[in-house]
């Protein structure tokens, strides 16, 4: 059986298990409308059956009692609640829909706000993808049951129940005979349709994420992707994603899908007709109901199964949005990085690690016991291979994870007992990877300090040497980045990033591999703007060419997490250990450089 | 040609079966399915007519007399039943492998062969959702959707053909609103056709607002703009809130006006019948039939209201699938040339990013296996010389040849197999180590993959990582440096072994002992091919065979290193200036 099938990765079984309540919380803010749209869709499925008991009753009394005008008052009865069936549930529809978009919007402005206060380390543990499925895919899933629960499937369920009430008033032998018919087709066809139900759609669900993230891969590795061509390996990781989807939609159609058919085949109204018409003459023959009696069944009868398709599909929307609701309160539920219980303000701006331990996830410790401080108008730099911990450092002070062990402190206060926006507010950041966001090069830097006027962003342009350039874009300080006009290179986003940390003006600094991606013209401007923004604040950069920090008041030696030297770079160089060899690793390849030709 | 336009003028059901049939390079069958559905709804539709004779015998006590016509309604109705199986299980298939399966596939094989100027920060957002719910939406057409419509319209046809012989007044009044309900469908149609567009447009853009929101987490909480700030990602959320509003203001009336004109049929049809009945123009018997087969016919029709919602939903995503499929991509030559040799000329070369020129009439020969050297300011246009020989943009004017050959004119698969690329901004693929290097060439032995890595001094790198090479590197790579991904970048570059290598240079974001590593190995990467590299390293410049100074969208200065350094002009104060960089430094309290 399709449930016992294998999940594709570990952890994605978590999605059967559903939260109970997640989807009762989550719709509390439209509850009301939605309880009111199923009062009225209520009121409109007992109106649905007022004509056809109209046309019954007129049939009837015309057979009954000959031609008589008395008919009329049932032919306006009938048209009478027709009009208001069409008024309320199309009300009841509107207003569920509008409570739907209203909760959309809700629900994803939760969400939103919500990752504010996640620790970094939640994105590049879950990705971006998840944080889109939530806000949209999980969102749709539950929007489905807003827009349609409340009003649809009240009248589903009602008319039906309120058909078999009038038709066990006009005859019961037929109603019975009738329902048996119904009860048996399910009974017949239900098992096979609920069976592995939530394993087939829990399959299709993963299939279809792993699609989605072949999809973001394809996109923002297209020059990979076009390099190394659509026959390739790259391309095949989409295309087995799409494959694995196929095959899952093929498994639950086979096990799932005939039944279904079957079931939609003997309740089709031809089929309906030809039974009730059957069945009428059978009670007719046994003397159970005269034949006008049969007249209410072939009206309202025929349909009784009609809704079963819309509650089925409306009870699997249930159980979908509650999948989504549960993912969605997972999300919610993450704890934040705690806000201080007892906040406190630093007196200045030296920045010490303690005894600092700290590691990603449990067991694989990335910093151990790293102690140092960042004094006033100092500069520290932090040396090592790649993947010794210089980033993870960095991160740290602006609390973009909490320690594991020891403390970091800002002005003598642990950085956990800092108001977030204060302690931000202290720290301005260059990272390597230049992050800008799909907006105007005037608001990106704007970034650094909201409250700047245009004239104090331009001049931190002008500090951070990249105001001209942005002069030369098609629409200057107007120009969206990341739109096709908007095209800066690597080395002139970072100098964008540092205009933002001129605008913040803090008394930190914390540089990351600062000029990596500058050409040497770019990279002496770079530096100029650099050194401009360092002045009398504490400094910390993370330096790969050491020849920049010769002058630098500390420099820390990292290895696998640990500081393995520390102190002057002469100091550091007669010590002939760690540093005084990558110092000659690296003037033998400017030496080198030099002396060619 | 253009998509949007097509889609504000066609409504008819056969223009949505063109498009998919377009979509997915061959027929979709929805065509014939249609026509099925159509004998089905036709099967009932005389089925339900049959009532007449039944119910008029069976109603006048000739219960007996009916039983033939009862008969032949059962009869009907299970060759109706049998050819709605058959259709059924066909429907599965169309949907599965030719519409969702082909769709998604269409949509990958497209994105991979557009060209560069096409992706922009909202595409990832814009593919994933038409992969997914767009797909899924058009997935349902014939499956759900297409049944439920064609038979909802087939059937009453049929029932007032047929109820017209009976009685022509009756006829008339069941099909009196039909004009009417069709004028009001296709004006609900219509009215919501550009809300729709909208909601869709800001519903993906929320997707690539979101994501982004989630990407830049670092320099929001690092600048503190996430406090109490009205940002990005709240204008795209409310503005999709605005347009889905919108959708349902222009949505709710035609929705219920439909079902209400509707319904006004049966209304006249049950007025009308009682008159005649009572005026004994009709028998009861007649009327009873006449009044079951009317409230058949009212049935499906207010459903068609819905389908009609789902349908045009499904045409909305069609469209967005549409206009990426028929974006257009770089043309392909229909005869191909070959190059025997790897040398590369740009001659008279001018090209721009919409209307920013960023090259214009530049020259450049790269003789084949030697080592040219791209120096030259920021934004000078040096990346999109790497990328017009790639061929991800193809010229404004001018030419790019490889042996003479325009790589117009060449296979885009023959162009790939000779160039190998080594760029700064490395994307990696949400995998091991090993597997993101094999990726450039599949059929690699493991020694091979492992000399490759080894040549790349990738395997110093992962020795630090308790999974080795099978470590994985998370999203786009995230979870490595730099410089590590560089190396996976070189690796790649070693294993694929083509002729032409194409480097821009990022070195300088790795410590002195790698950098020389990396220098290194590219330096043996550079070995007998052709390259242009962008260079930053002083190393790197040094050792080219010629250096070519990229200025203001032109090769100003071309020679080798002591012959440009003699000549006094740009490259001389680059040289100045990149030697005074190395020599910079910062200083303690940071005061120069």
């Amino acid at each position: 059986m399709a449930g016992n099938r294998t999940s594709a990765a570990p952890g994605a079984d978590s999605d059967a298990l559903v939260t109970p309540g997640a989807l009762a919380r989550m719709t509390a803010p439209v509850r009301g409308r939605m309880i009111l749209g199923a009062a009225m869709s209520a009121v409109s499925a007992v109106c649905a059956l007022v004509p056809f008991v109209a046309v019954a009753e007129v049939v009837r009394l015309l057979l009954e009692d000959g031609p008589s005008r008395t008919v009329w008052t049932w032919v306006v009865v009938g048209v009478v609640a027709m009009v208001a069936r069409t008024l309320l549930y199309g009300g009841a529809l509107s207003l569920c829909h509008y409570a739907d978009v209203d909760f959309v919007h809700l629900l994803r402005r939760q969400i939103v706000r919500h990752l504010r206060l996640l620790p970094l380390g939640w994105f590049d543990e879950a990705g971006s993808g998840e944080v889109k499925k939530a806000v949209t895919d999980d969102v749709t899933r539950i929007h489905v049951i807003v827009a349609h629960l409340a009003g649809d499937l009240t009248s589903a369920v009602l008319v039906p129940i309120v058909s078999i009430g009038y038709l066990f008033t006009r005859n019961v032998p037929m109603t019975v005979l009738l329902l048996g018919y119904v009860v048996i087709v399910f009974l017949a066809a239900a098992p096979a349709m609920q069976r592995g139900y939530r394993a087939h759609m829990d399959e299709w669900n993963r299939a279809q994420g792993a699609v989605s993230t072949a999809t973001v891969e394809l996109v923002d590795g297209v020059e990979v992707v076009k390099t190394y061509g659509t026959g390739s390996a790259v391309f095949r990781r989409f295309d087995d994603a799409v494959s694995r989807l196929t095959r899952v939609a093929y498994v639950w159609t086979a096990a799932m899908g005939r039944p279904a058919a079957l079931v939609n085949i003997l309740f089709f109204p031809g089929t309906m007709v030809a039974v009730v018409l059957g069945l009428g003459l059978l009670a007719v023959g046994m003397g159970w109901v005269a034949p006008v009696g049969v007249v209410p069944f072939l009206l309202v009868g025929v349909s009784l199964p009609s809704g079963y398709l819309q509650i089925a599909q409306l009870a699997n929307g249930l159980r979908t949005a509650s999948l989504g609701a549960t993912h969605i309160d997972r999300l919610l539920s993450l704890p934040g990085l705690p806000e201080p219980t007892s906040p406190a303000v630093p007196v200045d701006a030296t920045v010490r690690f303690d005894h600092v331990d700290f590691g990603y996830v449990d067991d694989v410790p990335v910093l151990r016991d790293i102690s140092f401080t960042l004094t006033p108008g100092t500069v520290t730099a932090l040396v090592g291979p790649s993947g010794s911990g210089k980033t993870t450092i960095a991160r740290l002070v602006p609390r973009f994870w909490d320690v594991t062990g020891g403390a970091v402190t800002v002005g003598g206060v642990d950085v956990r007992q800092i108001p977030t926006p204060d302690l931000l507010g202290r720290i301005a950041i260059v990272f390597q990877d230049a992050v800008v966001l799909t907006d105007s090069v005037r608001e990106n830097i704007r970034l650094g300090r909201r409250s700047a006027s245009d004239a104090e962003v331009e001049e931190a342009a002008r500090n951070a040497q990249i105001h001209d350039r942005i002069l030369a874009l098609p629409r200057g300080y107007d120009t969206v980045l990341g739109s096709a006009e908007g095209h800066l290179s690597g080395g002139e986003l970072q100098r964008v990033t540092i205009a933002r940390a001129f605008l913040q003006d803090a008394p930190i600094v914390l540089l990351d591999e600062a000029t990596a991606h500058a050409d040497p013209h770019g990279e002496v401007q770079i530096q100029q703007a650099l050194t401009k923004l360092g002045a009398g604040r504490s400094v910390l950069v993370i330096a790969h060419r050491l020849s920049t920090i010769v002058h630098t008041d500390q420099i820390l030696v990292l290895d696998g997490g640990r500081i393995v030297e520390r102190g002057h770079h002469d100091h550091l160089v007669a010590a002939g250990e760690r540093y005084a060899r990558m110092w000659a690793a690296q003037n033998s390849a400017v030496v080198r450089a030099g002396a060619t030709r | 040609m253009s998509t949007t336009i097509r889609s504000d003028r066609d409504h008819s059901a056969n223009s949505l079966f063109g498009r998919i049939d377009e979509a997915i390079d061959g027929r979709s069958g929805l065509t014939s399915q249609t026509v099925g559905y159509g004998v089905v709804g036709v099967l009932q539709g005389i089925a339900f007519a049959l009532l007449v004779p039944a119910l008029t015998r069976f109603l006048d006590g000739d219960v007996a007399g009916s039983v033939p016509w009862i008969v032949g309604i059962a009869v009907v109705a299970a060759a109706a039943a049998v050819v709605l199986w058959v259709l059924t299980e066909r429907g599965y298939h169309l949907s599965i492998e030719r519409l969702h399966d082909g769709l998604i596939r269409a949509l990958g094989a497209k994105v991979a062969r557009l060209p560069l100027g096409w992706f922009d920060s909202e595409r990832a957002g814009q593919v994933t959702t038409l992969v997914t719910t767009g797909a899924q939406n058009v997935m349902n057409v014939p499956s759900v959707f297409l049944q439920q419509l064609t038979v909802a319209l087939a059937t009453p046809a049929t029932v007032i053909v047929i109820t017209l012989a009976v009685d022509w007044r009756m006829a008339v009044a069941l099909a009196a609103m039909t004009p009417v309900a069709w004028l009001v469908y296709v004006w609900g149609q219509r009215a919501v056709v550009q809300e729709q567009r909208h909601e869709a447009a800001s519903r993906a853009a929320v997707s690539s607002a979101v994501i982004e929101f989630a990407q830049a987490q670092q320099v929001l909480r690092a600048t503190g703009s996430l406090a109490g700030q009205h940002l990005h990602v709240d204008d795209v959320l409310a503005r999709n809130h605005h347009d889905g509003r919108a959708k349902l203001a222009k949505q709710s009336l035609p929705v219920s006006t439909f079902t209400f004109t509707v319904e006004l049929g049966f209304a006249l049809t049950f007025a009308l019948g009682t008159y005649l009945a009572l005026a004994g123009e009709l028998s009861v018997g007649t009327l009873a039939a006449l009044l079951v087969l009317a409230a058949r016919f009212v049935e499906p029709l207010t459903q068609v209201g819905v389908y009609g919602v789902a349908l045009r939903q499904a045409r909305t995503s069609l469209a967005g699938i549409d206009e990426v499929l028929s974006a257009p991509t770089l043309p392909e030559s229909d005869t191909p040339r070959t190059p025997q040799e790897t040398d590369i000329t740009l001659s008279d070369v001018s090209f721009g990013y919409l209307d920013t020129p960023v090259l214009s009439n530049l020259d450049l020969h790269v003789p084949a296996r030697s080592m040219t050297a791209l120096v030259g300011p920021s934004g000078g246009g040096k990346s999109t010389v790497l990328r017009l020989i790639a061929r991800f943009w193809d010229v404004g004017s001018g030419s790019v040849r490889i042996d003479g050959v325009d790589v117009r004119e060449m296979a885009t698969t023959d162009l790939m197999s000779r160039i190998a690329m080594v760029f700064q901004h490395v994307y990696l693929f949400d995998d091991t180590i090993v597997a993101n290097v094999r990726f450039a060439r599949p059929d690699a032995t493991d020694a091979q993959v492992a000399d490759a890595i080894a040549a790349a001094g990738l395997d110093d790198v992962v020795a630090t990582f308790p999974d080795g090479l099978e470590t994985r590197v998370g999203e786009g790579g995230a979870l490595l440096s730099g410089g590590e991904r560089q190396r996976v970048a070189i690796a790649r570059a070693f294993l694929k072994d083509a002729p032409i290598l194409l480097v821009d240079e990022a070195t300088s974001a790795l410590d002195g002992e790698k950098e020389a590593a990396v220098t290194g190995s590219l330096e043996r990467l550079a070995r007998d091919r052709t390259v242009l590299v962008i260079a930053h390293r002083l190393t790197t410049i040094a050792n080219a065979d010629q250096i070519a100074v990229l200025e203001d969208g032109r090769i100003t200065e071309l020679g080798s290193h002591s012959e440009l350094l003699a000549r006094g002009g740009t490259y001389q104060q680059f040289w100045n200036d990149r030697q005074s960089a190395a020599g910079w430094s910062i200083r303690a309290g940071s005061q120069h």
